[in-house]
């Protein structure tokens, strides 16, 4: 069994889907065609959701994570399976293929991906093979690529380009020469004129070059939540006092511009609310990683980290109008069935990590000598259980 | 590993989250102002910019369908009634029909109100009744400017620009023959209100083909604030013809406005959110100079309908129907009376599309399937001379060669050429007798027969063609183009640009740029030569049932027909190409119970090349 919960991260996990239920009981969601609201239904299937990914995670932490190890290329390729069939056979919603339809659920694999690819890589690179060679760093890359390509046909710009941190970090922390990764960097950087001008569609050329110039092109949607934002001064104009019951005041506040509801209503007190919490998750999450010497579980924490936080990050920018329009949810707090799910499972598995004792050195260790290896044998109340 | 490039990852990834906590720190407690916008004091109201819809240009770049600016009235109920200005006449409308649209604008209201809660319906029909509703499109330029120029005189109207869909061209000498109606209409189709198919417009909704680009600029909310405005429901598709086939490439992406007020004061603000996006323009195959010729050459008591294509490739240069209507009153708000009057002309019918929307018997012209049918499967040879003894079947009235049906005469022996030529039909009896009913409609098939040919217009009939044989003389039947067999004009285009350009069988199409590749009907090129050498025989030979009929000028090759329509006249066809050596064109006439192909359609298609001639010069 693990041997302890680490009590701050769920709760901060758990606090911060509670201001999403919050903000969206509190908001006036959208409407349909006829105009009925849809208010109910929304909450209710995201209070489902949050039922589910509070089981998800529990059912995350259970098992011991070393069990990942082995089928980590499981859930991996099923759902790199999933994408291809997405681009095959998906419908067009919105103007990309990223939805799976079940019934009133849709599921989004490219979600799901995320924490299939921090496994993969994470069993890729827990043994550092090669890592200080150029042919070492071919199997991660590939398989990040594989799947970003595939979800960039969606076209779904945003989740892609998330894996490009994850994939640094886990290779920066898995001990990968800083040269080669400064390598990667420039050779991103200068791919990606190439890609504005070649694969980015017309509306995603139209985001950014409307945040570069904010005057000339309007990027309304952007331009109203930081008013909202900013109407909310120091405590706000308390719940469901904000002007969302207006018509696309902040079109898709509950998904992407959820912030906007936090900081209009709540204000700045509930913004600051919302990023200690997430800065409290992330550093007990790094420190999870810190504190690991098993490689495995070390860049799985590390991996799923990168992956909240620069999605946090990049939303709550684009919230705040310092960064372009992407499409990415807010983890935890944003209305999305799959966005949620996520989140908890990466939770989970941080959690999961950071509940166990495992018996683990690094190169490093045996290098200075620092660590007298001795034979494993389990704690005595692993043994008793069994 | 290293646990200090953790430590590392820490201060990278966590830095970033006090930089928003200072984004935080200016734009709600530093300097807020700066940043609010009076977002809860304005009103706002959505408005969907029309995009300019495509423009439809014939082959030589005319103009056949654009978007005209014209005037919409619309009316402010509340100013309107408190004083009621001599509206009815300056729109030129009757009282009862200006009191009718009134009508229909206070159940548009109404319906709109009864959707909200009780609490809220006297405010938004208060509200309502302020908001300018449409009254009347394209109203005539005078009345716009008498409106625009005093509006004192009719309180309440207020005249917007908006884009009307015309269909401009028409020659003088046109207008003279057909007074209601414009060349090629049947392939220009017309513009409809998208409601007027509650299904597709449900569907439409659906897929988010209306809302393009909406949901990312105004969410879900305000789709449904657009909606509920009927902003949708004004919308108007293509409903016939090229407007509908091509409506996703000619349609263009509307944008949005916000218009934003400050109440209490005259202030207001547009922003453009969404930009319009304008359709794109089609360019046709179609020659529409020729077109309209065509069309004044098949005028006549009897219907007929007629299609000029380039053998080689399927591109359509004319589709003509002798009965036409003009898209110009179908385009809503149009012309009511005249519409009214083109679906109440049963015996007319104007506006079917003759020449691909419906399917006649064809007779003789099968006559060059069964020869293909019979030279491919080697049941009869080109050289092989057959007898025609007047009756084919001792004991029956029926299967019988035209010679002795009308003389009691036969043709004696014949080769394939002369059976052409002469359109006997024993000889085709014998060579259907051989080949049999399955495979002789396998090859008619082949040839484009029996099925849509795929030409990109709405609406094209598919023809039948009998697969099994139910009795032992149902091949005789179909060997001479009787029997069930059923088949477009644009059908038998493709079924003899098959001899004409060599043994290729084309998609017919009328967009340029939509020229599928044609695809080798399997005919070898001796078969292909044996039945030219036919064709051009009908025309050129003194006896050939094309002969007097002016097309030997041309050098004209080509097959007539007569086939019998169960009415008391035949249909009259005509099929062939031009010039015969290298053809350039492929013809086909029509004359739906015209009588004799030879005296009837021949000499039609013959005029038809002249105004090619005069056209498209070689």
């Amino acid at each position: 069994m693990i041997r302890r919960l680490r009590k701050t991260t769920t709760l901060c996990a758990l606090l911060l889907s509670g201001m999403g239920m919050l903000c969206l009981w509190k908001e006036a969601p959208p409407t349909d065609l006829s105009g009925a609201s849809l208010a109910k239904s929304i909450f209710l299937k995201q209070a489902a959701f949050l039922a589910v990914g509070t089981a998800a995670l529990g059912l995350s932490v259970l098992p011991n994570y070393q069990h990942y190890r082995r089928w980590a290329w499981g859930p991996y390729l099923v759902l790199l399976g999933a994408l291809a069939g997405l681009l095959l056979a998906g419908r067009f919603t919105r103007g990309a293929r990223g939805w799976y339809a079940l019934g009133p659920v849709h599921l989004q694999p490219a979600e799901f991906m995320k924490v299939a690819l921090v496994l993969v890589l994470a069993r890729l690179l827990m043994h550092g093979r090669n890592l200080d060679r150029w042919r070492g760093l071919v199997p991660p890359i590939l398989a990040t690529a594989l799947p970003a390509a595939l979800i960039l046909l969606q076209p779904d710009l945003g989740t892609a380009i998330l894996f490009i941190p994850t994939l640094l970090a886990m290779l920066y922390a898995a001990g990968s020469r800083k040269r080669h990764l400064a390598a990667i960097v420039l050779a991103l950087a200068a791919a990606a004129p190439v890609g504005y001008l070649f694969f980015l569609k017309e509306y995603q050329r139209l985001r950014l070059a409307s945040f570069l110039h904010p005057d000339t092109i309007p990027a309304y949607q952007q331009k109203q939540s930081v008013m909202a934002c900013a109407s909310g001064g120091l405590t706000g104009r308390g719940l469901g006092e904000g002007g969302a019951h207006l018509p696309f005041y902040v079109p898709d506040r509950h998904t992407d511009f959820v912030f906007s509801i936090v900081c209009e209503e709540m204000g700045f007190a509930g913004a600051t609310f919302v990023l200690l919490l997430f800065a409290v998750f992330f550093s007990e999450s790094l420190q999870t990683a810190y504190r690991t010497r098993e490689p495995f579980g070390r860049l799985i924490v590390v991996g799923l980290t990168t992956l909240l936080v620069t999605q946090s990050l990049i939303n709550l920018g684009m919230t705040l109008g310092v960064a372009p329009i992407t499409g990415l949810t807010l983890p935890f707090v944003s209305y999305g069935g799959s966005s949620l799910l996520t989140c908890m499972v990466s939770t989970g598995l941080i959690l999961n990590v950071a509940g166990r004792w495992q018996p683990g050195f690094s190169k490093n260790d045996l290098v200075g000598g620092s660590v007298e290896i001795r034979e494993f044998r389990p704690p005595a109340r692993d043994w008793q259980a069994h | 590993m290293d646990r200090s490039r953790v430590l590392v990852l820490t201060g990278i990834l966590l830095a970033p989250l006090a930089g928003l906590e200072a984004r935080l720190v200016q734009i709600q407690l530093a300097a807020p102002r700066a940043f609010t916008g009076d977002l809860l004091t304005k009103s706002r109201s959505l408005h969907l910019v029309t995009p300019l819809r495509g423009r439809i240009l014939d082959a030589r770049g005319r103009v056949l369908a654009e978007d005209r600016r014209s005037f919409d009235a619309y009316l402010v109920l509340e100013e309107y009634e408190q004083s009621p200005g001599p509206l009815a006449d300056l729109l030129g409308m009757t009282p009862e029909e200006l009191r009718g649209e009134i009508e229909r604008i206070y159940e548009k209201i109404e319906k709109q109100v009864l959707r909200r809660p009780p609490a809220e319906r006297r405010r938004l029909y208060r509200r309502e009744r302020r908001t300018p509703y449409l009254l009347r499109r394209d109203v005539p330029l005078e009345a716009a400017l008498a409106l625009e120029t005093h509006p004192e005189r009719c309180p309440g109207v207020v005249i917007r620009e908006s884009l009307r869909r015309s269909y401009p061209w028409i020659p003088d000498s046109y207008r003279r023959v057909f007074p209601r109606s414009l060349p090629g209409s049947h392939l220009l189709g017309y513009l409809g209100r998208v409601t007027s198919d509650e299904e597709e417009f449900r569907s439409l909704l659906q897929n988010g083909v209306l809302t393009e680009g909406f949901e990312e600029v105004i969410g879900q909310d305000g789709i449904a604030q657009l909606y509920r405005r009927g902003a949708f429901h004004e919308q108007l598709i293509g409903r016939a013809g090229l407007e509908r086939r091509y409506d996703d490439l000619l349609r263009g992406k509307p944008g949005i406005l916000i218009l934003e007020r400050q109440p209490g004061t005259a202030e207001k603000r547009l922003i453009e959110i969404k930009a319009a996006e304008a359709g794109r323009d089609t360019e046709l195959t179609l020659d529409i100079e020729l077109q309209a010729k065509v069309e004044e050459i098949l005028a006549g008591p009897n219907p007929a309908s007629a299609v000029v294509m380039d053998p080689h490739t399927g591109a359509l240069r004319a589709v003509a129907s002798n009965r036409g209507f003009d898209p110009n009153d179908f385009v809503p708000p149009g012309n009511p009376t005249a519409v009214r009057e083109a679906l109440a002309d049963r015996l007319g019918q104007p506006l079917l599309g003759r020449a691909f929307a419906r399917h006649y018997q064809l007779g003789s012209i099968f006559k060059l399937a069964t020869s293909a049918a019979g030279l491919e499967l080697g049941k009869v040879r080109a050289d092989e001379f057959l007898p025609c003894r007047g009756k084919f079947l001792e004991h029956s009235r029926f299967f019988a060669c035209h010679v002795w049906n009308n003389f009691r005469q036969m043709h004696g022996e014949l080769s394939l050429s002369e059976a052409l030529e002469r359109s006997c039909n024993n000889y085709f009896y014998e060579v259907g007798r051989r080949v049999g009913l399955e495979r002789l409609s396998e090859w008619a098939a082949a040839l484009g027969l029996g099925a849509p040919t795929g030409v990109d217009l709405p609406g094209e009939a598919p023809g039948t063609l009998p697969r099994k044989s139910r009795q032992a003389n149902d091949v005789l039947s179909l060997a001479i183009g009787q029997h069930e067999l059923m088949v477009t004009p644009i059908q038998v285009a493709v079924l003899v640009s098959v001899f004409a350009n060599g043994g290729l069988r084309v998609t017919p199409h009328l967009r340029k740029e939509a020229a599928p590749a044609p695809r080798p009907a399997g005919l070898s090129a001796a078969t292909i030569a044996a039945v030219r050498k036919g064709l051009e025989a009908v025309v050129q030979s003194p006896h050939g049932t094309a002969h007097g009929s002016g097309l030997p000028e041309f050098r004209a090759a080509g097959k007539t027909s007569t086939a019998q329509a169960g009415g008391e006249r035949t249909h009259a066809w005509f099929a062939g190409y031009a010039p015969s050596d290298r053809p350039r064109h492929t013809v086909v006439v029509l004359v739906e119970n015209g009588g004799h192909g030879g005296d009837v359609a021949a000499p039609l298609a013959a005029r038809i090349l002249k105004a090619l001639r005069e056209t498209a010069p070689p």
